[in-house]
């Protein structure tokens, strides 16, 4: 099996696949993860339809690869959603608004009915933070992975993270969630 | 709200509640095949492709360079009737021209 980087390397230079997936490998790799990343696309696009075709143009361009270990695999899965989704920003002249999406917070200080819905709170965050919460969080990939999936340093993963989880924890509070153990 | 964990379980009950209706492994795997031999398809070809291209570029330099060095010999051959001529000449390139473009037409399609 290659890691992500020499698989990345060889697709670049448009080298043949080595060692090709099989039919029965790429459907269990499916299932075990198309549900999170059409989550992830939907939570970043709030286009279902967009999120759709951007994850089975992820896959087949996934299976246009050699094979990887499954974790390289799946860090390589988000990269290309994630850069198919901002080419497809870029296409429609809207990247800026994307990545620099002031925080619609307003509404969420506003309606503490709204206080439980963490969909409201996540799409208050901008889509770069959404993307980092949803990577660490759901994911469970490495700030290494991290990195990779939204071309961001390693180092800077770590805190941008951070902060992403602060300001998530503040739009919480701040619209009434305490918590069960406050 | 202080908690890790408990941000870590909301994001988490999040993810776990979106439940969408996805196209079928088989379907993508199968338009992965198709673009796939696609592919190779346009990777065979290309060469032949190219050699089409060369052959009508190098037709028509040809073409005009002999129309260009046989002036004389038209002229002498025609005198001034070359302008009756004139329409049978250019519905020969048009016709020509039809058919190279047919030709290309029905190779992209194959």
């Amino acid at each position: 099996m290659l890691t992500a980087m020499q698989a990345w390397q060889m697709a670049i230079a448009g080298a043949q696949t080595v060692e090709p997936t099989t039919q029965a490998e790429f459907e269990a790799f499916y299932l075990r993860t198309a549900r999170t990343l059409h989550g992830y696309l939907c939570r970043l696009s709030t286009d279902p339809a967009a999120a759709e075709e951007i994850l089975q143009e992820s896959y087949i361009r996934m299976l246009h690869v050699p094979a990887m270990e499954e974790t390289a695999r799946k860090a390589y899965l988000f990269k290309t959603a994630t850069n198919l989704l901002r080419d497809r920003w870029r296409r429609l002249k809207r990247e800026k608004k994307w990545w620099e999406l002031t925080p619609v917070t307003d509404h969420v200080h506003q309606n503490v009915s709204l206080a439980m819905d963490m969909e409201t709170i996540f799409d208050a965050l901008s889509a770069q933070e959404r993307a980092l919460l949803w990577l660490a969080h759901v994911e469970e990939l490495s700030h290494r992975e991290i990195g990779m999936v939204l071309n961001v340093k390693e180092q800077s993963v770590k805190v941008m993270v951070f902060r992403a989880r602060e300001k998530a924890k503040a739009l919480l509070e701040a619209a009434g969630f305490r918590g069960p153990h406050e | 709200m202080n908690n890790d964990h408990e941000l870590d379980s909301l994001i988490k009950t999040m993810a776990a509640g979106h439940r969408p209706e996805l196209p079928s492994p088989g379907l993508i795997w199968w338009r992965a095949q198709v673009l796939r031999k696609q592919a190779e398809k346009e990777r065979i070809e290309r060469p032949l492709t190219i050699m089409r291209r060369v052959a009508l570029g190098f037709s028509v330099i040809l073409l005009a360079g002999l129309w260009m060095s046989q002036t004389d010999a038209i002229r002498a051959m025609f005198g001034n009737a070359l302008l009756p001529v004139l329409p049978l000449l250019l519905a020969a390139v048009v016709i020509g021209a039809v058919f190279i473009g047919l030709m290309w037409w029905t190779a992209s399609e194959a």
